[in-house]
């Protein structure tokens, strides 16, 4: 008995057809590439976001050690031409309050307490003993270790900010990479 | 070799920075603002704990650990230093970075306004004399995520409106 092809329902594919199942092939290849790579990534890319947020609260904290010393100044100076009690304790809180800032969640807080702590102890300390009838010398003294502060400060700040800036340039030539990479196999497949 | 020279230097700074952070309750806190008949306007440590201290165990992720915060609910220090018909509360740091409560806030999370970590009151230099904790942090909570600008440190103002 002969086989009646439409009757039977057995149908052979139309060559058009035949010619898209290599682009499905490559289009689910794409497709796997793009989801095999997300999955890979996602904790690293986590580690990267937690990295990224403690770097820029380390620039935030680090210029706060700098805002908190030089209003620590200006309240000290103040106090002493006003003679005001309070606004030496308040220069001291000011000194205090950025140590608790170097000491908070920090990105690399060596290169930090190596130089800025000893110096702003030293303030303290100049502070906390002269009180109000500060001395020429003890003054010069004070003023040279703010004068380091702020120059230490300013190059950890930087160097932050270059270490994110760097990040930041890894992370967009790998997502380019990626992109290449997708845009080659679409290519691909539109030509099949 | 155990301890690498780096880590070594972070101890030795941070067991300095523990010695020499003398934590005192002489600190004062201003109130301004919707402040409650008869209260101070500078309040001591001591006043504050007075209301009720309270302590609980509980995860900092800016510590990236568990400590003992002792302090008092922000709800009752309300109640107790403002007057009735407050509805805000804004608490600024030595900074001069300003965060606002509402009640809803304060009566729907325990916020607390901790004046002691582990058994001990907090200076400047240790995130004191008050900072605020919301307790029982989890990260997977997109509620306690974007709660975390409000836990400040180094409070040194509030005022009620």
């Amino acid at each position: 008995m002969d086989m009646d092809d439409n009757q039977n329902g057995v149908q052979i594919a139309p060559p058009s057809m035949v010619r898209m199942v290599p682009f499905l092939v490559l289009i689910l290849f794409g497709i796997g590439i793009y989801y095999f790579h997300s999955l890979e990534h996602i904790a690293e890319r986590l580690t990267e976001s937690e990295q990224t947020m403690k770097m820029a609260d380390s620039i935030r904290h680090t210029l706060k050690v700098s805002i908190l010393n030089l209003r620590a100044s200006e309240a000290y100076l103040t106090a002493l031409s006003t003679e005001d009690e309070e606004l030496v304790n308040d220069a001291l809180n000011y000194m205090e309050a950025s140590l608790g800032f170097i000491f908070s969640e920090y990105v690399d807080v060596e290169p930090l307490a190596d130089r800025v702590v000893p110096l702003i102890r030293e303030n303290i300390h100049l502070i906390e003993t002269q009180g109000l009838a500060a001395t020429d010398e003890r003054m010069q003294k004070l003023q040279q270790n703010l004068n380091t502060l702020y120059r230490e400060v300013a190059q950890r700040e930087m160097s932050i900010w270059i270490t994110l800036q760097e990040d930041f340039i890894q992370f967009q030539s790998n997502e380019y990479r990626l992109q290449l990479v997708y845009q080659f196999v679409a290519a691909i497949a539109l030509v099949f | 070799m155990l301890h690498s020279p780096k880590l070594v230097t972070t101890g030795f700074f941070l067991f300095l920075f523990a010695v020499v952070s003398v934590a005192d309750d002489s600190a004062q806190v201003r109130l301004v603002g919707e402040v409650a008949q008869g209260m101070d306007y500078r309040l001591s440590i001591q006043q504050i704990e007075s209301i009720g201290l309270i302590e609980i165990e509980s995860y900092s992720p800016y510590d990236k650990r568990a400590d003992r915060f002792a302090g008092v609910w922000l709800d009752q220090l309300v109640a107790h230093f403002g007057k009735p018909e407050v509805t805000r509360v804004t608490m600024r740091t030595i900074d001069d970075y300003e965060v606002e409560f509402t009640p809803s806030e304060w009566k729907n999370s325990r916020i607390l306004m901790v004046t002691r970590v582990n058994g001990k009151h907090i200076s400047f230099a240790t995130k004191g004399p008050i900072r605020i904790i919301i307790p029982g942090y989890d990260p997977r909570e997109k509620a306690h995520q974007v709660s975390l600008p409000k836990w400040i440190w180094m409070i040194t103002r509030m005022e009620f409106r």
